[in-house]
């Protein structure tokens, strides 16, 4: 019954030796390996609130439990190593005492409003709590109150669905370096909120949303634009406005998750029918706009790398990162390109360029934007970008939309995207995952310098999960250092080096996301990294498929650039697409 | 920063230590003041989350200003089983405060805290570092009088 | 030293003093002047001074005596204080609670040479009922000794020990320490020697900690030794850097015992000026030992190691899962030994007599003394030092004189918060660090809480729970969510409101709380309630339904702005915005709450 599962990630070529006894089945570990780790390579669950993989094991939760024979106590298995001829119960009659103890306890001081919560049907407390079957909460008493805090543009904070678990505090603080949210109080009234009893949207907070996405409970959310969406849609008919939606790179690879579907599993088609059946009357692709940021950044930098101006050169394509930078390295902003991200570049375009084309008022066009992260939410509100767009929906935003529209998304006929911001190249496809953005760059960049249409298009040293990624490139003389960099504390480093003036690299890819946006903010929550691998492979795998390769030869760039924009870096192009950074405070 | 900060940035520089930066805000300004904290953040890279987590996992720091005598009043268990409830409530009654109040003349707050270690003469309390012991609801009262008078 | 304390000449490496005569001489003079020539001693430890010790110290410095009047330390007779011990020609006169008003007495005797007889208690420690069942080699210096005086210290054999120790090398005191079967004073009764062992084949730059920071309530033995005789503990620490190597020192202590740090402060600098700290110790090269102390900001958990450390880092003190253990990965990622005042103590005495001294101390697997605090409902309260082994009614009734006011005997709580209470049939049970904890209890760090039968041992559960749910650091859900659970029964229980599912349910919650919760506090934290549960389960029966629980009344005054409604926990109240609501009786636990929130005072109770 146990079959051995694949992992791409966990896949290790070395054998593992540690012998013990999981529930009866003998089975092998690796040395430095946890029981929790073993039992689940062996295709034993064990339920977790608190531990993830990739954060720091705290031991808080103690749904994890299990019982090990010669041991006193039931011991929390994230947190214990295995060991040679230990004997392990994973589901004994203690230990389920134990965890349908702590469930009714955590219950007894939740508020149970589950049919109101946007975590509701992907809640681990629910589903923990329905697999144990807890029918009843034997402990009634106070429960702990704080205020809702729905400041931020990006995330809305409920305290009173929090279990405390820590996840988010870890990842704010420990992988993105911000803390902007942490735990305050102790025992009985802990809380996890921003410090001195600020709001969320004072808080250093860059609206990354990782720690809504590592919520396992309905906590912490995204702040959702639909309800206002759908006002103004339902009034199409009376104001007569025209809808417009752009859909980010990485949506299409990860959308079918949240409708059953294995991860990777390409939808794009679907996702552009099922925008129609919404009501949209344009659907609009952001690779698009992704070619149009690679054709300006690699322009920029070609330039500076010539006149060794400002480099490294960084991305920001990533409006986390860019509030990141606007707090912690103020003094460090001219390495950032002035390029504007994809989002916005479509944003710009759309009111201008196409509204001119299709002849209508610029003011009437409501455009909504599916974005993988939450920090677009707050991107289109900076005053540089002010009323270009109406809203951004993530994609798990947009699996809801679909679903209230009750459009059968599995069945769905594909489509395309609509003209003329609907043709890219593969160049702009991976821009959804990390590592992406330096390589469709280096594309360019390479024929920019060269004045050649190059043969090489793929650069693997910058792709994979890696948090730093580093490559060498020689084009035309010139030896170009650059990495690709996800996760802002990683970026951190990267920018205490530049700080210190001894940054290696000439051209930096910086996503505030494991994984680039694939693993944005506003994705489904992963399951486990494997995920993550298959996100990205679809998107590379829509990549190598496509006619054009390189974004400076997408005909649908090129023609924007002769019809309306002009030259590539020019003056009516740095107005449109490019922009300002300034200082941003917080608390 | 003003010279008080100074001061307590100088000493710490190195070790960053969070819960000795805020004892020593807390002696210096009496409570633990958020724009202090910020400025210190700013300067020795600790995040104020840090610095607001660590004030409010001790019972030590306040984020209020304190009243210029503190009394503390053992919750210990000797003193719990000598009747100590009962001076909590006596001096809560006389001072006109609740439990962790401060009176509204600024001169007393009231704050019940773990075991100061006079349980052979409990019921026992302290205020700003003198303990007195075997107490009774009206000794208790009388102490906290003479203090009072004295500093009229 | 560079040079010796007693003749003023140059010290050879690793001695604290010449064998010389002229040094002999000068030591015999000092233990002279500590033991037969006319002095008076006043106690001026935290409990002296609680009781009035400074003003008799006043009186007695401002009267012109033609003796010396020294400041000492605690000599554990808390319940006698002010302590004042008068030496007259050979005779010593101790005087117990010698407050202000009878001190003019006693220095009327003084000038006479004679006896004050209102409140003499006698005329050595061993003629005092409180000392006759005691086994003083801790505690021997304690209410002797001026505490911050180090040339009284040596002369008493101090830093014997430590001279003893630079002699060998690092297995070779293990070894020692092991030999005397020492087992950690902080409560489990961990092997010394184990800790230290792992600890010494660590390398690099690590940390040794004393752990001061005494949170149990009922506690104090730490803060008498530290206030007492400091430089018997920083003896202990310097043996202990130099058999495991470490260079840094931290004394952890608590913010709420300013007296003893600031003794301790004192007593490091002394060390240093005397090179028993610092660099070169001993003039031995090579043997650094950096000691600084560190108080806590109030949190009990941090007395648990892990969150200890993560609060000598100045963090949050959330305890965090083993491994990796201290003596891996400890303070700031270096490896850390921890060890409570009193082990280190006993350390210095160790080496001092050497292991075969302690061998015959106690009984089987439990060697040497432990430092008691007896306190509650015992006629005698204060510090006593017992040999292991000891029984509970030796202990309550010899060394504590039974029972205050002529009341009967009900328990003894024994280690504060993670410990639990013994009842009557079990007096005759040792005190060690095995026989205690089978009866759910622990030894913990040795506080002896005597109850009598005025006391409610479900108020007493009530207690601790209340001390346990606010001192959790609220890390993991057990702890956290179950201690609080626990409290909120017991005390439906104890304000006869508790119904009879409820005692089972408590057993199930103790039971999980125990098992599952991450750290010591959590795990030790349902022991009260198991063991009153278990001995005095009686009383819990006796509670329930003692009284009938309110019944909660919404009237007319009800203004139906939903408060009340919405403040339910089990849904009970029903009703229309603006109009009267309404609770079903069936569903209500009768919590309150709806009375407590009601802005118009509109909820009664019947």
């Amino acid at each position: 019954m146990f079959k051995k599962k694949r992992c791409k990630v966990k896949f290790r070529k070395e054998k593992p030796t540690v012998k013990l006894v999981i529930n009866g089945m003998e089975i092998l570990a690796y040395q430095d390996e946890t029981i929790f780790q073993a039992a689940e390579r062996n295709c034993i669950n064990i339920p977790h609130f608190c531990y993830h993989p990739r954060l720091k094991v705290v031991g808080a939760c103690r749904m994890c439990v299990v019982e090990v024979e010669g041991r006193r106590n039931l011991e929390a298995s994230c947190s214990t190593p295995v060991k040679e001829g230990q004997v392990v119960y994973t589901h004994s009659e203690r230990v389920i005492e134990a965890r349908r103890t702590i469930l009714e306890l955590l219950l007894a001081n939740h508020d149970l409003n589950c049919p109101t919560c946007k975590k509701n049907l992907n809640c681990k407390l629910q589903e923990y709590s329905t697999d144990l079957m807890i029918d009843e909460i034997s402990y009634v008493g106070e429960m702990r109150h704080n205020p809702k805090d729905h400041s931020s543009v990006s995330i809305q904070r409920d305290p009173d669905k929090c279990i405390l678990c820590g996840r988010c505090v870890r990842v704010c603080g420990d992988v993105q370096t911000v803390h902007a949210i942490g735990q305050v109080n102790r025992g009985f009234y802990m809380n996890v909120e921003p410090p001195f009893k600020h709001e969320l949207s004072e808080s250093s907070c860059i609206n990354c949303g990782q720690c809504v996405v590592n919520c396992p409970v309905g906590a912490l959310t995204e702040h959702s634009s639909i309800h206002e969406f759908i006002k103004e849609l339902v009034d199409k008919s009376k104001t007569k406005k025209h809808f417009v939606v752009q859909v980010a790179p990485s949506i299409r690879a990860t959308l079918g998750e949240l409708f059953g579907m294995p991860a990777g599993t390409p939808v794009t088609g679907k996702l552009v029918t099922a925008l129609r059946e919404v009501g949209f009357d344009m659907v609009f692709d952001t690779d698009l706009a992704a070619d149009i940021t690679i054709v300006e950044e690699a322009t920029e930098f070609v330039k500076r790398l010539k006149n060794n101006d400002n480099l490294p050169m960084i991305t920001t394509c990533c409006p986390a990162w860019i509030k990141f930078g606007e707090q912690f390295f103020i003094d460090e902003l001219e390495h950032m390109s002035s390029c504007r991200s994809p989002q916005a570049i479509l944003a710009s375009l759309v009111r201008t360029y196409y509204a001119e084309k299709k002849g209508v008022d610029a003011d009437d066009i409501v455009l909504v934007d599916i974005m993988p992260c939450t920090a677009k939410k707050y991107e289109i509100q900076r005053p540089e970008f002010a009323g270009d767009v109406d809203y951004v929906l993530t994609t798990v935003e947009l699996a809801k939309l679909i679903k209230q529209f009750n459009i059968d998304f599995e069945d769905l006929p594909d489509s395309e995207f609509d003209n003329p911001l609907g043709i890219s190249s593969g160049a702009g496809a991976i821009f959804g995952r990390s590592g992406g953005v330096m390589e469709a760059a280096l594309r360019t960049a390479a024929d920019f310098l060269t004045g050649k249409d190059l043969k090489k298009v793929e650069y693997e040293k910058v792709r994979g999960l890696e948090t730093l990624k580093e490559a060498e490139i020689n084009i035309a003389g010139h030896k170009i250092k650059v990495a690709a960099v996800q996760t802002l504390g990683e970026a951190r480093k990267i920018m205490d080096d530049i700080r210190a003036g001894k940054s290696p690299y000439h051209f930096i890819e910086i996503m505030a996301c494991y994984g680039g946006c694939i693993g944005g903010g506003g994705q489904p929550p992963l399951k486990d990294d494997d995920v993550l691998v298959e996100r990205a492979g679809a998107l590379n795998k829509q990549d190598v498929k496509m006619k054009y390769r390189k974004s400076h030869k997408n005909p649908a760039v090129l023609e924007i650039y002769k019809e309306y924009v002009g030259e590539f870096g020019g003056e009516k192009a740095h107005k449109l697409l490019h922009t300002k950074y300034s200082k941003k405070d917080y608390i | 920063m003003d010279k008080k900060l100074q001061k307590i940035f100088d000493k710490h520089k190195e070790d960053r230590n969070t819960v000795a930066i805020l004892q020593d805000l807390q002696s210096e300004y009496g409570y633990v003041p958020e724009k202090e904290c910020k400025e210190l953040s700013l300067a020795l890279d600790i995040s104020m989350v840090d610095m607001f987590g660590v004030a409010t996992f001790y019972s030590q720091f306040k984020l209020e200003k304190e009243g210029k005598y503190v009394i503390s009043l053992c919750r210990g268990t000797a003193c719990h089983v000598n009747k100590s409830e009962s001076i909590m409530k006596a001096l809560e009654t006389f001072l006109g405060v609740q439990e962790c109040g401060t009176t509204s003349d600024g001169l007393f707050t009231l704050v019940p805290v773990n075991c100061i270690g006079a349980c052979a003469r409990a019921p026992a309390m302290m205020i700003n570092g003198t303990v007195y012991g075997s107490l009774t609801d009206e000794k208790a009262i009388e102490i906290v009088k003479k203090i009072k008078e004295g500093d009229k | 030293m560079k040079t010796c304390l007693f003749c003023g000449k140059e010290l050879e490496v690793g001695k604290v003093h010449h064998e010389s005569s002229e040094c002999k001489d000068k030591i015999s003079e000092v233990n002279n002047y500590l033991e037969k020539d006319d002095r008076i001693t006043v106690g001026v430890a935290t409990c002296g001074l609680a009781a009035g010790a400074k003003k008799s110290l006043d009186v007695l410095r401002s009267s012109k005596l033609s003796m010396p009047v020294d400041e000492v330390g605690c000599s554990g007779m808390c319940f006698n204080e002010p302590i004042v011990s008068v030496r007259i020609a050979g005779k010593t006169f101790i005087y117990g609670e010698a407050t202000e008003d009878k001190i003019r007495n006693i220095i009327k005797t003084i000038k006479d040479g004679t006896r004050h007889d209102d409140c003499f208690i006698g005329e050595k420690l061993e003629d005092i009922e409180f000392f006759k069942k005691q086994k003083r080699v801790l505690m021997s210096n304690c209410g002797l000794v001026s505490p911050l005086v180090v040339e009284h210290y040596i002369a008493r054999e101090g830093y014997k020990g430590l001279m003893h120790a630079v002699e060998l090398d690092s297995g070779e005191i293990i070894a020692e320490i092991k030999k005397s079967g020492l087992r950690g004073r902080g409560g489990a009764g961990f092997p010394t020697h184990m800790k230290w062992d792992i600890f010494s084949k660590s390398s690099g730059e690590k940390y040794l900690v004393v752990n001061g920071d005494e949170g149990d309530p009922g506690a104090f033995m730490n803060r008498t030794l530290i206030e007492s005789d400091p430089f018997r503990i920083l003896e202990g620490f310097t043996i202990a850097s130099r058999a495991t190597g470490a260079k840094k020192g931290i004394i952890y202590t608590r913010a709420e015992y300013p007296l003893a740090v600031e003794t301790l402060e004192k007593a490091i600098s002394i060390c240093e000026e005397n090179n028993l700290l610092g660099k070169d110790i001993l003039g031995i090269k090579g043997f650094d030992f950096d000691v600084e102390v560190k108080t806590g900001a109030g949190a009990f958990v941090c007395g648990e190691e892990t969150s200890l450390m993560k609060s000598v880092e100045g963090k949050r003190g959330h305890p965090m899962p083993r491994p990796p253990y201290p003596a891996q990965k400890g303070i700031l990622g270096h490896p850390t030994n921890i060890n409570n005042v009193e082990t280190y103590a006993h350390v210095a005495n160790v080496l001092r007599y050497g292991s075969s001294f302690y061998e015959k101390i106690g009984v089987e697997k439990n060697h040497g003394t432990k430092a008691i605090c007896l306190a509650g409902k015992v006629l005698r309260a204060g510090v006593a030092e017992v040999p292991l082994g000891i029984t509970l009614r030796e202990v309550v009734y010899d060394i504590g004189g039974g029972l205050k006011n002529g009341k009967k005997f009900k328990a003894v709580q024994l280690g504060g918060p993670s410990g639990g209470c013994i009842p009557e049939q079990f007096l005759d049970t040792t005190l060690d660090f095995d026989s205690v904890p089978k009866l759910g209890a622990i030894m913990g760090s040795g506080g002896v809480i005597v109850l009598d039968e005025d006391d409610s041992m479900v108020d007493v559960a009530r207690f601790f729970l209340t001390f346990t749910t606010s001192e959790s650091c609220g890390k993991c859900v057990p702890c956290r969510e179950g201690t609080k659970r626990m409290l909120e029964i017991v005390d439906r229980v104890s304000k006869g409101m508790g119904q009879h599912h409820e005692i089972e349910l408590l057993k199930r919650l103790a039971k999980v709380v125990q098992d599952s919760s991450l750290c010591g506090l959590g795990k030790s934290a349902p022991n009260p309630v198991l063991t009153t549960l278990k001995y005095f389960g009686k009383e819990y029966e006796e509670a329930l339904g003692q009284k009938k629980p309110n019944t909660f009344m919404i009237t007319d005054r009800c203004i139906g702005c939903g408060l009340c409604k919405r403040n339910c926990p089990v849904k009970a109240i029903s009703g229309t915005p603006k109009a009267k609501h309404h609770i079903d009786q069936e569903t209500c636990v009768h919590c309150g709450k709806c009375h407590k929130v009601c802005p118009v005072n509109a909820i009664d109770i019947l």
